[in-house]
């Protein structure tokens, strides 16, 4: 019934469809630019449309918002520069097909697997928002603090062949992520008695430092390096493919939604864990993750648009923000005078049917803005090093700038970006950082809620067992650790067999 | 130029193992470090320690320590850890000289910017310096590739987003 108020309102104003189509187009190149993010955007709005008329305030941003998503996907997959933190594991095998000539099939996969994502999200804010707001709603701190730990799993999947490289990368993410004034005891941590540091370190500075500036830094160590040729004869996917991937799209999907849905976890841990989950769960990629699969494309993107509905269905349902932009849309809805919360499908279901109605016109929308100008985005990479990776120095430079208008971000920015460089130059993998980096919030906030609320570590850890949604994290968290020690003893016997098989050559 | 992403280090050479085998201990010393600075946060904050702010700290910076001495060991022990070479030829590998030049103008850039140097001139100074140095001269094209970038800079983050430089 509310759906069908929602689509009589759009369809009696026609003004509001072309609202969302507007709102997409630019969240798509404002999610593009690094350091500019849908938030921003989106919190931009909330003044720009302060004396709009309501539903059309509503209608652009949050065409805005699925637009930014999705764009965050298209600087990864050509620059290894993620737009967002949502967009960190796209680049992972995104940048990789982009340097074999492949950026057209990254790019249309990605536009494609967002859309339907985006899709799946609507539909789950639909028909399942009661019953997953309140799955989300019982999760406590230990299971905040369960999914956490399953998410930094990802760093013993994204370590390659050197666990302990990968480790050292995990850890000093999360050891950054500790810098800053405590926010339960305000003990300040390793700031060293610099002003900047009390904030913390800014993951958005530190991404564009670990990915952008150093990828730029690494390519002009290389005086060899040639831009690479780009086959753009193929861009959409064919349906074929579609249907091939389609059951990890939809666990994918799953994954963003119920991440989403969680408050405080959004689509950056969503794509994180559809990344890792597809890696662990594709049995003989076409080309092995981290070298250009397109699993390792379509699973974050499709879990972190996914997430998109699942971050409305706590927001809607309970008046709880799922992330950081539905928290702004949460003001915005509040200056508005509307009041989400658990009457609202109730009361205002013309309102949560707008709401749908716009999520799944700002679906249709991204594919047709999404697959604009990909040719042209596409011959980004066959620019010169030479004048590309100055350019992205200074947009990483200026991204970091905006984020707070603090030069102090970028010089942090390019410390990072130096320290990611000597990390690639010896091998060492950077996206586990990032990962330690984004999920020690999370993680550290649960563990030590938890702790205090059970009163020991030992009771917290009892607690897991008093909960059935606990029980089944902790037994896919045990699951995910014993599969990766097994494929890792596996891996190095394999290695050990084939050192010994060429000793045996030798002698022969 | 080595594969950052497959740990694959065989092409090194003596020059970049011995850049390797610094860069492992350099990592180990920063792990150290940081250990010990969460040590001295633990000893500091009042019972009970174990969700008090110092206790992931402690926990990730010893799990870091002991990874990377497990990863020197490791780099010593291979079969390649047997390798020497001066200094400045595993500097160079580590910084070779156009990255080195390069990361003076980033240097030069962000002092300029500091000094409080207006973004309008540090900024394309800095990339039209940086692309005639590794271009080799195209000193006109640049002129044109400088001017494109910083407008497109200024367009989006100045004029759009109301960003203030």
């Amino acid at each position: 019934m509310g759906m069908l108020s929602g689509l009589t309102a759009v369809l009696s104003e026609p003004v509001l469809i072309v609202l969302v189509a507007l709102g997409t187009l630019a969240g798509v190149y404002v999610g593009a630019v690094p350091g500019l993010s849908g938030t921003m955007a989106v919190s931009l709005l909330v003044s720009f449309t302060l004396g709009w008329e309501t539903r059309s305030a509503l209608a652009v941003m949050i065409g805005v918002y699925v637009g930014a998503v999705f764009g965050g996907s298209r600087p990864a997959i050509l620059l290894n520069v993620p737009g967002a933190p949502a967009a960190v594991a796209t680049s992972l095998d995104g940048y990789e097909l982009a340097k074999k000539g492949r950026a057209g099939e990254a790019m249309g996969a990605a536009t494609v697997q967002s859309s339907i994502g985006t899709f799946f999200g609507v539909l789950a804010l639909l028909l399942f928002a009661p019953p997953v707001s309140e799955l989300a709603r019982s999760f406590r701190s230990v299971d905040y603090l369960l999914l956490a730990l399953i998410g930094l799993l990802a760093v013993g999947s994204l370590s390659g062949r050197s666990l302990t490289a990968g480790v050292i990368a995990g850890c000093a993410g999360i050891f950054l992520g500790c810098v800053g004034v405590d926010a339960q005891t305000a003990v300040r941590r390793f700031t060293f008695d610099v002003v900047y540091l009390n904030s913390g370190v800014d993951r958005v500075v530190a991404m564009i430092g670990l990915f952008g500036a150093s990828e730029a830094l690494f390519q002009l160590a290389d005086a060899k390096a040639a831009p690479v040729r780009q086959k753009i004869d193929r861009v959409l996917p064919p349906l074929g493919d579609a249907l091939r991937f389609l059951p990890l799209t939809l666990r994918s999907a799953v994954i963003g939604i119920l991440v989403g849905a969680l408050p405080g976890a959004g689509g950056d841990v969503a794509a994180l864990l559809s990344y890792d989950h597809a890696k662990r769960t594709t049995a003989h990629p076409a080309v092995p993750f981290g070298e250009g699969a397109l699993e390792g494309v379509i699973a974050p993107e499709t879990a972190n648009n996914a997430a998109i509905g699942g971050a409305f269905i706590p927001m809607l349902t309970l008046g709880i923000p799922g992330d950081a932009v539905t928290a702004v849309l949460l003001s915005a809805f509040t200056v508005k005078g509307l009041r989400p919360g658990p009457n609202l499908i109730r009361e205002s279901p013309e309102f949560f049917g707008f709401i749908v109605v716009c999520l799944l016109l700002a679906a249709i929308f991204l594919p047709l803005f999404g697959l604009t100008g990909v040719r042209a985005f596409v011959k980004l990479t066959e620019i010169p090093r030479e004048v590309l990776m100055p350019s992205i120095l200074v947009l990483s430079a200026v991204g970091a700038y905006a984020i707070r208008n603090s030069l102090a971000d970028v010089l942090w920015m390019f410390l990072f970006g130096v320290a990611g460089y000597f990390l690639k130059r010896f091998g060492y993998p950077v996206a586990p950082a990032v990962v330690g980096l984004i999920l020690t919030r999370l993680c550290e906030e649960n563990y030590r809620r938890g702790v205090m609320l059970a009163g020991s570590v030992p009771a917290m850890l009892a607690s897991v067992f008093k909960s059935p949604v606990s029980v089944i994290l902790l037994a896919l968290l045990v699951f995910l650790l014993a599969a990766q020690a097994r494929t890792r003893l596996r891996a190095k016997r394999k290695d050990m067999r084939h050192a010994a098989g060429q000793l045996d050559g030798d002698e022969h | 130029m080595p594969d950052n992403k497959s740990n694959d280090t065989t092409e090194y050479g003596d020059a970049g193992h011995a850049a390797e085998r610094g860069f492992a201990l350099a990592l180990l010393l920063l792990g150290a470090a940081a250990f010990g600075m969460s040590l001295e946060l633990w000893h500091s904050t009042p019972p009970p320690r174990a969700s008090s702010a110092a206790a992931l700290p402690l926990i990730v910076t010893a799990l870091w320590t002991l990874a990377a001495l497990l990863n020197l060991v490791g780099i010593f022990r291979s079969a390649w850890g047997g390798g020497s070479a001066h200094f400045i030829d595993a500097l160079r590998f580590a910084i070779p000289p156009r990255l080195a030049l390069t990361l003076l103008a980033v240097a030069a850039y962000c002092a300029l910017l500091l000094l409080g140097v207006s973004f309008y001139l540090a900024t394309p100074l800095f990339l039209f310096g940086t692309m005639c140095f590794l271009c080799r001269g195209d000193y006109v094209k640049n002129l044109i590739r400088t001017a494109v970038v910083t407008g497109f800079i200024v367009l989006v983050f100045r004029v759009l987003f109301g960003v203030v430089f």
